[in-house]
Formats: structure tokens, sequence, C-alpha cells
């Protein structure tokens, strides 16, 4: 390689000053970027967000819905056609409900699906019968007189 | 070499950039504009060109800082994020802006100006004919002449062996020495 060449080249292709734009368009060009990065951090936080709060409250609701079973299992009707029908519908137990002498049905609450106990009022009162899945009635007064629980409905 | 092995400055300097401070950022700015200036233009030939790569170059200094592990000097690493820079922007077309400049300037310099202006049209003419060589070489010749690295320190920036660049320095010269026989 000649020294000539290597002094023209020296010569020819010094170092040179940066103009002072350089650094407005740097800083401009940052703050771009930076702004950019922006809008995905906003939208993690429109959505992800939005998105754990519905999770939580699906949970909240599943929770409480899971708390609150027990009274959904249980229906206050002093209605016999009513209970005979919630019975039915939501206990899976299909067994008549009749008026009773002396007294009136007060509701029903499912112990689990297929069975299911009635609650009655007779004379102040309060007596449950247990019924079951296929229309067996099973008698399980809580007053001690099943006899007269029976008569509840069968002396009508 | 380690990120503790850099100097005091530096490294502060270095690890207030990653902590995203701005004005540590500026530092780092003021310390290497010229040289990524210097080089871009060298490169390129282009002012505008040139102004595109620098700020190139230094965002992507700006969102790789966090990246450098201290393998390599900081300089070796700014330098190829440059010469990176420079690789990634296609050639402009040939403008003919600067040559109406200069003759302009010839049209309105007095008698005792025009050795320099000679002066002047010579190292443009050397500019331009570094510019049609093939960009591995153009870049080393620019890394050789404008920041006057070694051979060694071109082959770390450019990621070759040392055999390589003096090789295409090599083949530049005599490329330019063709280009330039009648200057």
């Amino acid at each position: 390689m000649s020294d000539w060449m290597d002094l023209r080249l020296a010569h020819s292709l010094t170092p040179l000053k940066a103009p002072d734009a350089l650094w407005s368009r740097v800083n401009a060009g940052i703050g771009a970027a930076t702004a950019a990065e922006r809008p995905r951090a906003t939208g993690l936080f429109r959505w992800g967000v939005p998105c754990a709060v519905a999770a939580a409250v699906v949970l909240l609701a599943s929770t409480t819905t899971m708390e609150l079973r027990p009274p959904h299992a249980a229906f206050v009707s002093n209605d016999s056609v009513a209970v005979e029908h919630w019975l039915a519908h939501e206990a899976g137990v299909a067994v008549p409900i009749r008026p009773v002498r002396d007294g009136q049905v007060k509701g029903a609450r499912m112990v689990r699906r297929g069975v299911a106990t009635v609650d009655y009022e007779v004379n102040g009162h309060l007596e449950t019968v247990t019924v079951s899945c296929g229309g067996t009635v099973t008698v399980a007064s809580n007053t001690g007189r099943n006899d007269a629980t029976c008569k509840n409905c069968h002396s009508l | 070499m380690s990120l503790l092995a850099l100097e005091t400055g530096e490294r502060e300097i270095i690890e207030a950039c990653r902590r995203g401070e701005r004005d540590a950022f500026r530092v780092l700015f003021e310390t290497h504009k010229d040289k990524v200036y210097s080089i871009a233009l060298r490169y390129s030939g282009d002012e505008s060109l040139a102004m595109d790569i620098a700020q190139d170059a230094f965002l992507k200094l700006f969102s790789s800082l966090p990246d450098f592990r201290g393998d390599s000097a900081f300089s070796t690493w700014m330098y190829r994020l440059v010469v990176n820079a420079c690789l990634d922007h296609k050639r402009r077309s040939w403008r003919l802006a600067p040559l109406a400049d200069e003759l302009i300037a010839v049209l309105r310099a007095p008698g005792d100006c025009l050795n320099a202006l000679l002066q002047s049209e010579t190292r443009d003419r050397v500019r331009a004919a570094v510019e049609t060589l093939s960009p591995d070489m153009r870049m080393a010749v620019v890394l050789r002449y404008t920041e006057g690295l070694s051979y060694d320190e071109i082959a770390e920036v450019m990621g070759c062996s040392a055999g390589t660049v003096a090789s295409r320095l090599n083949r530049a010269h005599k490329a330019l020495e063709r280009k330039l026989s009648h200057v």
C-alpha cells in the first residue's frame, strides 16, 4: 500500500464534529420509542386488569353461589301446590303435597337430589316429613308423633 | 473483560443508563457523538443519511444497553452498533446538490482561495472514490482512516480476522489508486 494513498485517505476521511441537531433527533427518537412502549403497557392494563377483575368476579360469584346453595335449596311457601311443584323440579322428588288439617305446609328443603324434607306447622308444632324420589314417603317427624304426621295427609 | 473492568466513570454512566437515566445517556452521547457521526458520514458520504444512521445507532445503543455484558470493550461494542447501522442503510442515489454547492463556491471564491478549493475538491474526489467501494471494504477504510483503529481492532468490530481486514484494505487501496490516478 502506498504512502501516498495512506496520506490521501487520512487527509480526506478526517473525523468530524456531530451537528448539534443530532441530540434533538436522538432525544426525540427515545421519547417516541418510550411513548410507543406505553400503549403496550396501557394495552396490558386495558385488557389485563379487566380480565383479572372479571376472573375475580366470576370466582367470587361462584363462591357466593356455592355458599348460597343451601338457602337456594330451601323453598318457603304456605302454598302446597307451589311446594309440590318445587319439590318435583328442584329436588327431583315427585310426591303429592296436600293441605293438612289444623295446620299448613311451611316449605321444603332439599337434602340432596332425590331426597327432601317438607315442613308443616300443625297445632303450633313444626313437623318435618322426609320424602324421597319415586314418591316414597318416609315419615321422620321431629315431634315424635309419626302417626299424627301420617294423618296430616292420609286422613284427608 | 467484565463490566467491573471498565473505567469507573464509564461503568457508572452505563449503569445509570441501564436504570433509564436520560442525563447519563446524554453524557454517553456527548462522549461518542463525534465518533458515531464521523463513521456514518465517511461511510455514507451523505450528511442527511449520516444523521439518520447516527440517530439509529444511538437509539439502538439506548435500547441495547441492558444487553451489554462487558464481554468486550464498550467502545468496540459501540463501534459494532454503528457499523451495523451503516450496513443496514441502503445507499442513497448519488446526489447532485453537493456538486452544485461546490460549483457555486468556486464561482464566488476570490483568487487566493482557489488553492484551498482545489484541495477541497481533491478530498471530495477521494471521498467519492471511497463511496464506490464495496460496503465491507469501505467500512474497513473508514475505521482505519477516520477512527485510526488497528487491524486487530477493526477485525473485532467487523467480526472477521485481521488477515481479512488486511486483504480488504489492500484491495481497497488498489481500487482507489486506479480511480484516483488522475488526481
